[in-house]
């Protein structure tokens, strides 16, 4: 029956042709774009010329939305319609500071609305400040190769939730809720976890702040083999992190809780050997939690420190003693998270030993202006002349100096994220009173990877236009309290061909400098400026001028806008114009 | 600097304008070095009571009185965010900034309304008429000498990362208010304010924990029956051992008696503002609404050991841990 075989390929006239060559040239493109990774590199990609625009578009796996608004769900989604991995962020990091009233928007019901005709195959989601219902959750949880679930700085959602989509999601790996605010409903989540083994290999809830059902918690662990990282809530008490630890030696990421007996224990109780249970988990190189801790059982750990690349101690309420115990250990440390507790003794003991270390986070234990935090100048200092390979700080303290800080820039020239938070506002250098202008100067100037910057303390438009001059990289400024006039604003403007994403808060910026950004709108992601100096007819200029910026006016009162300065502008470009859901205190220009 | 070859235009420009910046720095300097002991007492700085000694004060009055030179610069005028200062502010109390000819105002954030839990934070209320008629606004805390009027988002960290002084120092007592203040959602007031008062109530055996609506009762009775309303099923649900542990209906429930004298199987207690454990009725009821923060439901039997333990656990490892 040879005749009947079927002719090798489609035919147009009978004879075997092969396929155009522009369909040749877009399978190679294909074959070739799937290598392509970063975004931006396929951004670049997309622009050559038509077919690679399309090549690309059918090609990208990963969906990056920076900002919810600034495209439709529709748009994105039908012009990138494999992608199964999808990042979105909602609203700008001033909202965490309660700086943007509730119910602003970042809406993700839109969005999962039309995942569920074009996305079905969705398998990863990354969402980042945005309001998310139990509804929208439900929806996701219906999709049937959905597997990782990743919210950060998320609302709107509670414990109903996150049971719909432990119960529904049967090929769920990764659940991880990062700072979230998550509503008690009440409900069991854990529990419903369906039975039998599961695929789960990331499960993060330090932040779901509502106690759970621990027996069921325990079965779960037990019954999920791959499960490498596990972050649990302050409900869960030291003596069941062990009964978890010990069946769960695999751990690579470990959040531990409280890290305290949820009863008062007398002495002469017989405790378990916790630190038995750290000696077994040979993986384990990722060590937080820590949220009530009890001083006592810190020598627990000491087992795992030699191994620690990052360790989070930021809920930790402990002193310099007792972190040199255990950071003595820890010479691989990469990620420090601390509270100042510590002290600069704390932070020199660190300084001596992690000599690896990338990134330093030091938060306040009393986030008052006026309050008396242990860390300062010499703790910065200390860090500077041993970690030299330090790429990211983050530093809150009451008194520093421009010598520290010049310090830094010189001894740690890998810096990328520097950012310094002297929380007392318009504070000099506390030696010589002087404005920190210098030592941000310095930073700009020497950190030559430098791309995050935000900055604090009495500065005048000198520092600014040290950043116009010499940040060239900089990509996200914040801006508090600082400045002399708008030409400090206009340095950054016109100096940092980089900027992304500018964040301004009670500055003495007002339109005319507003308006030399003109130029550079277009390219960033969005530019924020509340209580500066800025006017209802300054934004509406802008608005004017440039017709795909959506330029809103957030106002801090619910009453009509009485004189002409404007609270709250944000700023950003957008594709599909203004949002059809702005509520009634957002005025669209 | 490599940078600046390919901006040879643009640098001459911001040296020119860095350089006037700098004479008009040592104009300040000058100024300030100059500046006697009565222009400071011009330039305002008041972090205290009037006739307050100046020398203690030394660090912030500097801070303030470089931000107060500014002012001379370039707009006299000069406002923020809409606010002019029509006259000397007298509110000393909250390191307000005063000029002598009145054109400084320090702006403070007027987003009042989006606070919703935050208790470091005393919300400062500003508006244009108010700045016309009565610049001063002065927060609860006006007795305070040397803590300047907080501000809204300042400094910038996630309110679940407030208070943790409070909550974490107190170890072993269970979690302070401050905790419950974690969440800023605003159905949840974890403070009392006009809707409703609610506290977490735990009941021993019982995993889960429920909330109750204070301000929904006014009387020790009415509390008591509605804890038993509340845990009855649940109680029911975890004596029959069931494994998934989400709440359902049950038969066979027994009532939850005796709770406030001791006589039942259950006793009510309560953790108080201090980190105390308390005999629920023991105080007035409206002293006890304004003290309590927790509420639990022990089983008696092991009422009077806990109670004890607590307390001197306490002081044990208070002393151990600091």
């Amino acid at each position: 029956m040879r005749e009947d075989r079927p002719p090798p390929t489609p035919s147009r006239g009978g004879a075997y042709s092969p396929p155009p060559p522009d369909q040749v040239l877009e399978n190679v493109l294909e074959h070739v774009l799937q290598f392509l990774t970063f975004r931006r590199d396929r951004n670049a990609a997309a622009l050559v010329c038509r077919s690679w625009h399309r090549a690309e578009a059918l090609t990208r796996l990963e969906l990056f939305i920076g900002n919810c608004y600034a495209v439709a769900p529709r748009r994105a989604m039908e012009r990138f319609r494999r992608a199964t991995a999808v990042t979105i962020k909602g609203k700008p990091r001033f909202a965490d500071f309660n700086l943007m009233p509730p119910d602003w928007g970042a809406n993700f019901t839109p969005w999962v609305t039309f995942m569920a005709q074009c996305y079905r195959a969705l398998e990863k989601l990354c969402l980042k400040r945005m309001f998310v219902t139990d509804e929208d959750l439900e929806l996701l949880a219906s999709f049937p190769s959905f597997r990782e679930l990743v919210l950060i700085c998320c609302d709107g959602f509670g414990t109903s939730g996150l049971a719909v989509v432990a119960s529904k999601c049967r090929k769920l790996r990764v659940l991880d809720l990062i700072e979230d605010e998550v509503t008690d409903d009440e409900i069991d989540w854990i529990s419903c976890f369906p039975e039998g083994e599961t695929c789960l290999e990331s499960l993060i809830f330090d932040c779901v702040e509502c106690p759970i059902y621990f027996e069921a918690l325990e079965r779960l662990v037990a019954r999920s083999p791959s499960l490498k990282k596990l972050k649990l809530n302050r409900y869960v008490s030291i003596v069941q992190l062990y009964r978890l630890m010990i069946r769960a030696p695999q751990l690579t990421h470990l959040g531990t809780g409280s890290f305290s007996p949820s009863e008062i224990v007398a002495q002469g109780d017989q405790e378990p050997d916790y630190s038995s249970a750290f000696d077994a988990c040979r993986s384990l190189v990722c060590l937080s939690g820590f949220r009530e801790i009890v001083p006592d059982y810190l020598p627990a750990i000491y087992p795992v420190c030699a191994n620690l690349t990052s360790l989070n101690f930021s809920y930790a309420n402990i002193s310099a003693e007792q972190l040199r115990s255990v950071i003595r250990y820890c010479h691989k440390l990469q990620i420090f998270w601390v509270l100042d507790t510590v002290c600069d003794a704390g932070l020199q003991a660190v300084a001596a030993t992690c000599k690896d270390l990338r990134e330093l986070r030091v938060f306040p234990i009393d986030a008052r202006e006026d309050s008396e935090a242990p860390v300062s100048d010499v703790g910065l200092l200390a860090i500077s002349e041993g970690c030299r390979k330090l790429q990211s700080i983050l530093y809150f303290c009451q008194r520093m100096t421009n010598a520290a800080v010049i310090a830094m820039s010189e001894n740690c020239p890998e810096l990328v994220v520097f950012r310094l938070c002297i929380m007392g506002r318009h504070l000099p250098d506390h030696v010589t009173r002087e404005p920190m202008d210098e030592g941000f100067g310095a930073i700009v100037k020497n950190c030559k990877k430098l791309t995050r910057l935000a900055t604090s303390g009495l500065l005048t438009d000198r520092a600014f236009s040290y950043i116009g001059q010499y940040g060239k990289l900089v990509r996200t400024l914040s801006v508090a309290f600082a400045g002399d006039s708008d030409t400090g604003l206009k340095y950054v403007l016109e100096g940092c061909p980089r900027l992304q994403k500018l964040e301004i808060r009670d500055s003495p910026f007002g339109d005319s400098a507003l308006r030399t950004g003109l130029h550079r709108y277009y390219n960033m992601r969005f530019l924020w400026m509340s209580s500066c100096r800025l006017t209802r007819r300054g934004c509406k200029e802008i608005a004017q001028q440039m017709p795909h910026l959506v330029v809103e006016m957030i106002n801090g009162e619910e009453e009509e806008v009485k004189d002409d300065y404007v609270d709250t502008l944000y700023m950003y470009r957008s594709l599909d114009g203004p949002r059809a859901d702005a509520p009634s205190f957002v005025t669209i220009l | 600097m490599d940078g600046c070859s390919s901006n040879d235009l643009v640098c001459p420009q911001l040296l020119d304008l860095i350089s006037k910046d700098r004479e008009w720095l040592v104009q300040k300097g000058e100024q300030r070095s100059r500046g006697s002991k009565s222009e400071e007492k011009k330039l305002e700085l008041r972090l205290g009571p009037p006739g307050e000694d100046y020398g203690t004060k030394l660090e912030r009055e500097d801070s303030i009185l470089s931000l107060g030179y500014f002012s001379n610069h370039k707009d006299n005028t000069y406002t923020f965010g809409g606010f002019t200062n029509t006259g000397d502010m007298k509110t000393a109390e909250n390191g307000w900034i005063m000029k002598n000819n009145g054109s400084q105002n320090q702006q403070f954030s007027f987003t009042e309304k989006f606070q919703t839990n935050n208790k470091a934070e005393k919300k400062v209320i500003s508006s244009a008429a108010a700045a016309s008629a009565n610049p001063a606004v002065v927060p609860n805390s006006s007795q305070k000498r040397t803590a300047p009027a907080p501000v809204v988002g300042w400094p910038p960290i996630r309110s679940f990362r407030k208070n943790l002084a409070s909550s974490s120092s107190s170890k072993p007592v269970p979690e302070s208010p401050n905790a419950m203040l974690n969440k800023v959602s605003s159905e949840e007031p974890a403070q009392s304010c006009g809707k409703g008062f609610f506290v977490k109530i735990n009941m021993d055996g019982v995993p889960i924990g429920r909330k109750v609506n204070l301000k929904a009762y006014d009387s020790y009775q009415k509390l008591s029956s509605a804890v038993d309303e509340l845990f009855r099923g649940l109680l029911a649900a975890q004596r029959d051992s069931s494994a998934s542990g989400i709440h359902h209906k049950q038969e066979g429930e027994k009532s939850i008696t005796g709770l406030l004298d001791g006589t039942g199987e259950y006793t009510l207690v309560y953790d108080d503002n201090e980190g105390d454990r308390v005999l629920v009725g023991d105080v007035p009821w409206h002293m006890f609404v304004s003290t309590v923060r927790r509420l639990r439901v022990l089983k008696t039997s092991e009422l009077s050991t806990l109670c004890f333990g607590i307390r001197q656990e306490k002081t044990r490892l208070d002393a151990a841990s600091k």
